[in-house]
């Protein structure tokens, strides 16, 4: 997977960031905690030493009131002169909304009034020369209704006793409430063995009260509760014993929820500082490594992209004395480096190329064909030759395999290289073998000479094979042509030596046949068969005659006439036999065609085409005669075609031979002395047929050269 | 007189509700409450105040927010602009008023009573009292509550010390020379003894000689007296007697004299405004008062502060060192 640089950076640097973060996060966090949990327990025995003062401070506070309602000019006149009622008002005046719980006064009487009317009561008057009655005290005392802090103080009017002022403070969960408050720490108060007042919720009350309840000895202490969810660190002071002896004990709890919510906080905020500090790092990276680190070897990146498409003279420029300088200084030796060795390499290219331009040119110039195949059996080149000769017969030449190579060859071409390729391989001699393929109808059979090679590399290891192939049809057609001539000539030779023996008994014979005619009568039955014998000896001589004509070395008379001079009265003469025939004849030439030959050896050719044509035809149809120069050649072609029966395959290549006939009555040596007019021409004579569609003989005669 | 009443009850009413109004529109021109500068020698306890406060609103018949100012020695006042009325105590001469107002036609008068506790009404069954049934009344609310004084006078007052001095020797002087110009001063420390003994009897609240007309108005109202002289408005006075007593309302009775109901010493207070009123005198009461039950001693001004300022001081010391 592609990650890219920046990113593998960038997310290096952040995990390295975030994992420093974390751990100075938490380590920071652990200091805090550990901090706070030392400066709370300090709190706590702060807060321990505390409660002792403020407890004083609420007794003398308690009692300073006390001393100041004792001095009230109303409360003592209210008190005097007998106006409870007054009094009573005054009383519930002064504790109004002051958080006392009730201010009495006892007169001597024995008469108490109090700001609560309820209280009101009449008590035992009291002994005036008793002193203790003088003395202000303050104590904690516990009631049904719960426990009260009391400052009893004397009043005096005048010097005079007249009475004792008692002040109290309930210490309810109100009161205690307000301590908290001031304290900034949930306060309890317990005697005996429950909890009488607390600022504490009730759930948090209950479980107070069952560590107080499980404490049995009432020591001073600080440990820490968990009430529910919350963890209180709690103080346990001993104050003072109530007026009936019991010890009154302070419970001082300070919830660390603030603490911990506050750690938890500083967690959060140091969290929330670090992720903005990751997210600038990040952003800083980012522009760091866009500044820094990406834009340079993006300069690199581009240099290698400029050199990758070729210009390797490029070189960067700006180069920083650091790595990515180091990288880029080597990058431009590593382009200078490529330029020299691209210059060296397009130099052996040059040479290699013209080497294999000189090969190629080699290769395409030879008129042999090569073909090589590598290891795996496939033509790997083809030469044009190669192309030319055998691409009409193989078609793709290359990849082909030498399987399929072989396979489309005759058994005995295919037996044959063969062979030749066993004993390569056997004996690495190199066997000449001749291989005939059919060329198809336009090129024909063609015949050539080849051989195998091993085809090796450097190390001299076979690397594959090579075939090379010689066109030698032109020589073996060349060949056929000498030995038929060689052939013809020996018939013809001997055909005339026989004719000149033949022809004189033939003339005695015919002479004297003639003389039987002269004497026998005409009625004569024996008469009809003296005809038969002086018309045969005819016929006989005729074909003598003929095949003297063939054998017989004779003079030519070239000129350049016009064709219609030549072939009109051949038109003539064979004008009715094509009627009997039903044959039309078609010529198709220019009038002003002109044409170098020997013109009555022409028409002979002519003549006996047309005959032979109208001969092919035994229901009627048409002979087509063409005469033309061919431009691209030196040639003037002529045609005779016929839509007759055709010649089979088999008899084609013969018709030309002397007396080779497939009529009844004919000699056999009419189209061979075509043959041999058009090679007096120094022409060329072709013939093609197709059996029930007609045939074709196409000579061609040399033009007359200008100059 | 009887035919006359109505006409100058119906006059009386239309003039007040002219004069009312244009006060009203007046001073909801100008401000919307209305301020009242009580120029007398009384101490306006705030109950008495109260009273006076109704008495004239409902003359005012509008939602007035009244404002008192008592003031005492006449020759310290001086009334800012919004002052627009002065109650001033009949007596008191015309000359010592500031310039721009003018004595009106209303007034109001004030009738110096005993205030009876729900307490002590149960005994008296709304009856005037004598001397001596007052006495012996007090005796029996000692006796029932020794701890409590049934009786609370304000006695550092000036008037209610005057009003002492002048109330023996009338109620003993009333059957033979109510008209003599000439009054029994030497009957002056019946008054003084009364109260002494009274103190020493634990009946009257020997505070008393330090309270002044608010705080024995308080010290009734909280119900540590049965007993406590006070002003009120004489149609507040009236009026009870119309009615049935109601449970924690206090009742008032004419000082006991010595054969019963005594004299009820009054004041007056006129009306004064910024500008002159030609009509009769009317009561700032529409209603008719059923006064001819009652006899009044209408109290003088100048005389009552010579008296003060000549005896009261020599009377106090008596009462204190019980020498008379």
């Amino acid at each position: 997977m592609y990650i890219s640089l920046r990113i593998k950076i960038i997310s290096l640097l952040f995990i390295l960031i975030t994992s420093l973060a974390l751990v100075i996060n938490e380590s920071s966090t652990s200091l805090i905690h550990e901090k706070t949990r030392e400066i709370f327990q300090q709190r706590i025995e702060l807060l321990c030493e505390s409660i002792k003062s403020y407890w004083e401070s609420e007794k003398n506070q308690l009692l300073n009131n006390a001393m100041l309602y004792a001095e009230s000019e109303k409360i003592i006149n209210y008190s005097t002169y007998g106006l409870h009622n007054l009094l009573q008002k005054e009383l519930e005046r002064l504790i109004a909304k002051t958080g006392f719980h009730e201010l009495e006064i006892t007169l001597l009487s024995g008469q108490v009034i109090s700001s609560e009317p309820a209280n009101n009561r009449s008590l035992p008057s009291s002994d005036p020369g008793n002193t203790m009655l003088n003395l202000s005290l303050v104590f904690v005392k516990l009631y049904e209704d719960g426990l009260y802090l009391t400052a009893e103080v004397p009043v005096h009017k005048l010097g005079e006793f007249i009475g004792r002022l008692t002040l109290k403070r309930k210490l309810d969960d109100t009161r205690l409430k307000k301590m908290a408050r001031n304290l900034q720490a949930e306060v309890s108060v317990a005697i005996k063995e429950s909890i009488v007042a607390s600022s504490l919720p009730e759930n948090n009350r209950q479980e107070l009260n069952k560590e107080h309840f499980r404490n049995s000895d009432r020591k001073e202490d600080v440990f820490r509760v968990a009430f529910g969810k919350s963890v209180y660190s709690i103080g346990r002071v001993a104050l003072e014993k109530t007026s009936d002896g019991d010890q009154l004990l302070i419970y001082l709890a300070v919830s660390q929820d603030k603490m911990l919510s506050l750690v938890e906080h500083a967690r959060s905020q140091n969290l929330r500082v670090t992720g903005w500090i990751l997210l600038m790092a990040l952003l800083l990276s980012v522009i760091f490594s866009e500044k820094v680190l990406i834009s340079r070897i993006r300069k690199i990146h581009d240099g290698a992209n400029i050199i990758a498409e070729g210009d390797l003279g490029f070189q960067i420029a700006s180069i920083e004395g650091d790595e990515l300088g180091n990288l880029a200084r080597s990058f431009n030796l590593m382009a200078g480096s490529l330029q020299q060795n691209r210059n060296r390499l397009q130099h052996y290219i040059d040479r290699i190329e013209k080497l294999a331009n000189y090969i190629q040119n080699v290769l395409g110039s030879l008129r042999t064909c090569v073909i090589t195949w590598n290891l795996t059996g496939r033509i790997e080149t083809a030469n044009p030759a190669a192309l030319f000769e055998l691409g009409e017969f193989y078609g793709e030449l290359e990849g082909l395999s030498l399987r399929s190579f072989l396979k489309k060859l005759e058994p005995v071409s295919r037996r044959e290289v063969l062979d030749a390729l066993r004993q390569v391989s056997n004996s690495e001699n190199d066997r000449q073998f001749d291989l005939e393929i059919d060329a198809g109808a336009q090129s024909g059979t063609k015949v050539f000479q080849g051989g195998f090679s091993l085809l090796r590399a450097t190390d001299k290891k076979p690397y594959g094979l090579i075939l090379t192939l010689s066109n030698i049809t032109q020589k073996k057609i060349i060949e056929q042509q000498l030995y038929h001539a060689d052939k013809l000539s020996s018939i013809g030779q001997l055909a005339a030596s026989v004719a000149h023996e033949i022809k004189n008994p033939l003339a005695s014979i015919k002479t004297l046949g003639q003389l039987l005619q002269e004497e026998t009568d005409a009625t004569d039955t024996r008469r009809e068969y003296i005809d038969v014998i002086v018309s045969e000896v005819d016929r006989l001589n005729g074909v003598v005659e003929q095949l003297l004509k063939y054998a017989r070395p004779e003079g030519s008379s070239f000129r350049e006439v016009l064709f219609s001079e030549v072939i009109k009265p051949v038109l003539s003469l064979v004008h009715h036999e094509s009627e009997r025939q039903r044959v039309v004849l078609v010529p198709e030439y220019r009038p002003d065609l002109r044409v170098f030959v020997d013109s009555e050896k022409i028409k002979q050719v002519f003549l006996n085409l047309i005959f032979n044509a109208i001969q092919a035809m035994n229901e009627g149809g048409k002979v087509v005669l063409r005469a033309f120069h061919d431009i691209d050649s030196p040639w003037t072609v002529f045609e005779v075609e016929d839509n007759g029966s055709g010649i089979p395959p088999a008899t084609a290549n013969k018709i030309f031979e002397p007396f080779f006939t497939t009529k009844q009555r004919g000699t056999g040596l009419g189209l061979a002395i075509v043959k041999k007019i058009i090679d007096l021409h120094g022409g060329k004579i072709e013939v093609s047929s197709e059996l029930g569609k007609g045939t074709r003989i196409k000579f061609y005669l040399p033009s007359r050269q200008k100059g | 007189m009887k035919r006359i009443l109505p006409r100058v009850l119906l006059l009386a009413t239309l003039f007040a509700g002219c004069f009312l109004s244009a006060c009203f529109s007046q001073s909801v021109a100008i401000k919307p409450a209305v301020k009242v500068s009580l120029v007398s020698r009384l101490e306006f306890a705030p109950e008495l105040l109260d009273l006076i406060r109704n008495s004239l609103s409902q003359k005012l018949s509008a939602p007035c927010n009244l404002f008192f100012q008592p003031i005492e020695d006449i020759a310290l006042f001086s009334p800012d602009k919004n002052s627009n009325l002065i109650l001033v105590e009949s007596g008191i001469p015309g000359n010592l008023l500031p310039p721009g107002f003018y004595k009106g036609n209303d007034y109001l008068d004030l009738v110096w009573l005993l205030s009876v506790s729900s307490n002590a009404y149960t005994k008296i069954k709304g009856q005037s009292l004598s001397t001596r049934e007052f006495i012996e009344l007090l005796a029996e609310l000692k006796t029932r509550n020794p701890h409590k004084f049934p009786w609370f006078e304000p006695l550092c007052s000036k008037v209610t010390m005057r009003n002492f001095c002048r109330l023996f020797p009338e109620n003993f002087d009333a059957t033979s020379s109510r008209k003599s110009p000439v009054k029994p001063l030497w009957q002056e420390n019946h008054a003084i003894a009364f109260l002494y003994r009274a103190i020493e009897s634990d009946y009257l609240n020997p505070w008393s000689v330090e309270a002044d007309a608010a705080m024995a108005a308080s010290v009734f109202a909280a119900g540590d007296s049965d007993f406590a002289t006070c002003w009120i408005p004489l149609e507040n006075f009236l009026q009870q007697q119309n009615r049935e007593r109601k449970s924690g309302k206090t009742w008032f009775i004419p000082f006991p004299g010595p054969e019963g109901e005594g004299l009820i010493p009054r004041i007056r207070l006129n009306l004064w405004q910024r500008q002159p009123m030609d009509t009769a005198d009317r009561t700032i009461n529409s209603q008719e008062l059923p006064i001819a039950s009652y006899s009044f001693i209408d109290l003088d001004y100048v005389e009552d502060m010579d008296w003060i300022k000549k005896n009261f001081s020599n009377k106090y010391d008596s009462l204190i060192m019980g020498d008379f």
